[in-house]
């Protein structure tokens, strides 16, 4: 080979390994494309070359670079997440997956946390009434003779309830009333209790308490208090 | 102007189809019509992410460059001359708007090694996330070893699917240069991809 040939092969091989990133990419023109066909076909080197820079370009081609920073961005944020402090909330709803976790793995079916749950309702609200009906008595002893019926002070100091016995008639009731010098201003109601006034202004007149205690003598009589603070006999 | 020169593979980016409803949306856009101008964002917009981010190697700030690029295309939509395709006028922007960051940021580096040695201890959150990006692929690895023009290089070759007169004409250089520039590039991918 001539010194002139190999100085234009030398340069023909330049020129074709610089055109291959486009012979890749398919933007040469025809003329271009048919000098480096026709030159890879006897260089070796460019032959490596091609294949190599084919790699990078089907590299860069796959690459989905979009993709790629779109996973990093979000590696970013679910990092900021983590570290973010737990709002109570948050804390909150832990707290109720844990509870229902824990109750949840016991061979309770969800029909009987319901009975259960409705029993604990039920229990809370009637020590909640109670609580609230003591409150309001003032707590104090309450009898027989105490209904549930609101309260109402007895203007009548005297005023005395009674219950007879069921077999007790009217007769005998007047009787009885009668010997304790009193008289029946209401009932029966329907729990049987009489309300009877204690006649004071009568000469012979019965002190209340020794009315009450005859009363509780007598035989016939099941029941007998004061009403001067109770409540309504109804 | 450059034209194409024999696309024997019509790529998504090259095909006389795609260019001729490019130049379509430029004039309606030139003629002040939002909803062309949204439309040729949209088509743009992850092309362009992508090639910006090629160059500067960073997220930081692409959305402005990018909005930066569209609203040269919005301004100056009736100074193109259709003897380029759009993506030649487009990219073209796109590169120089992205260079000139590159170019800031590096003179802005200097500063702060200059003035403030501290800063140093802090690591930069948005090259974090690139090295993110890096070590799930050599490539990028690669990449970091180019200048920004060599990247630019081959991200219009091998990506953008560009021929290399028309790199040129965006480049605003030589074709020999964009050969050169290709050279020294395919040298460092080639060894990156041996040690891969």
């Amino acid at each position: 080979m001539s010194v002139n040939s190999k100085i234009n092969s030398n340069h023909e091989h330049r020129a074709v390994w610089s055109l291959l990133p486009w012979f890749i990419n398919r933007t040469l023109s025809a003329a271009e494309q048919a000098r480096v066909e026709s030159h890879i076909k006897t260089c070796i080197t460019c032959r490596i070359e091609l294949k190599q820079q084919r790699q990078v370009y089907d590299n860069i081609q796959q690459a989905e670079l979009m993709q790629q920073m779109s996973n990093a961005s979000f590696n970013q944020l679910k990092k900021r997440i983590e570290t973010q402090p737990v709002s109570q909330l948050a804390l909150f709803r832990k707290k109720l997956d844990n509870f229902q976790k824990l109750f949840f793995q016991f061979p309770v079916s969800r029909k009987s946390f319901a009975l259960v749950f409705c029993i604990l309702l039920m229990t809370t609200t009637f020590i909640f009434n109670a609580m609230h009906e003591q409150t309001l008595s003032g707590n104090e002893y309450r009898t027989l003779a105490q209904s549930s019926a609101p309260l109402q002070k007895s203007k009548k100091p005297n005023l005395i309830r009674v219950i007879f016995t069921d077999d007790t008639d009217k007769a005998q009731i007047d009787t009885i009333v009668s010997s304790v010098y009193g008289h029946i201003v209401n009932g029966p109601y329907k729990n049987g209790v009489y309300e009877i006034l204690i006649d004071g202004e009568q000469k012979y007149a019965m002190e209340t308490t020794d009315a009450i205690s005859a009363l509780r003598n007598n035989a016939q009589v099941i029941f007998a208090e004061l009403a001067h603070v109770s409540l309504s006999s109804e | 102007m450059a034209t194409s020169p024999g696309n024997n593979k019509e790529s998504i980016y090259a095909s006389p189809r795609m260019r001729a409803r490019e130049q379509q949306l430029i004039t309606e856009t030139a003629a002040g019509n939002e909803k062309a101008f949204e439309q040729l964002y949209q088509l743009y917009f992850s092309r362009l992410f992508q090639f910006i981010f090629r160059i500067t190697r960073t997220r930081n700030n692409i959305e402005e460059i990018i909005n930066d690029v569209m609203y040269v295309v919005w301004e100056k939509a009736s100074t193109y001359d259709q003897t380029c395709r759009p993506s030649t006028w487009i990219l073209g922007i796109a590169y120089f708007k992205a260079l000139k960051r590159v170019e800031k940021s590096m003179a802005d580096e200097d500063r702060s090694v200059e003035f403030d040695d501290e800063l140093d201890y802090f690591p930069d959150k948005s090259t974090q996330w690139i090295s993110q990006v890096e070590t799930s692929n050599w490539l990028e690895v690669a990449f970091t070893q180019l200048s920004a023009e060599q990247r630019a290089v081959v991200e219009m070759t091998y990506f953008q699917g560009l021929h290399y007169n028309e790199i040129a004409e965006i480049m605003q250089c030589p074709e020999n240069t964009v050969k050169t520039r290709m050279f020294h590039a395919r040298r460092i991918l080639a060894k990156s991809l041996q040690e891969d």
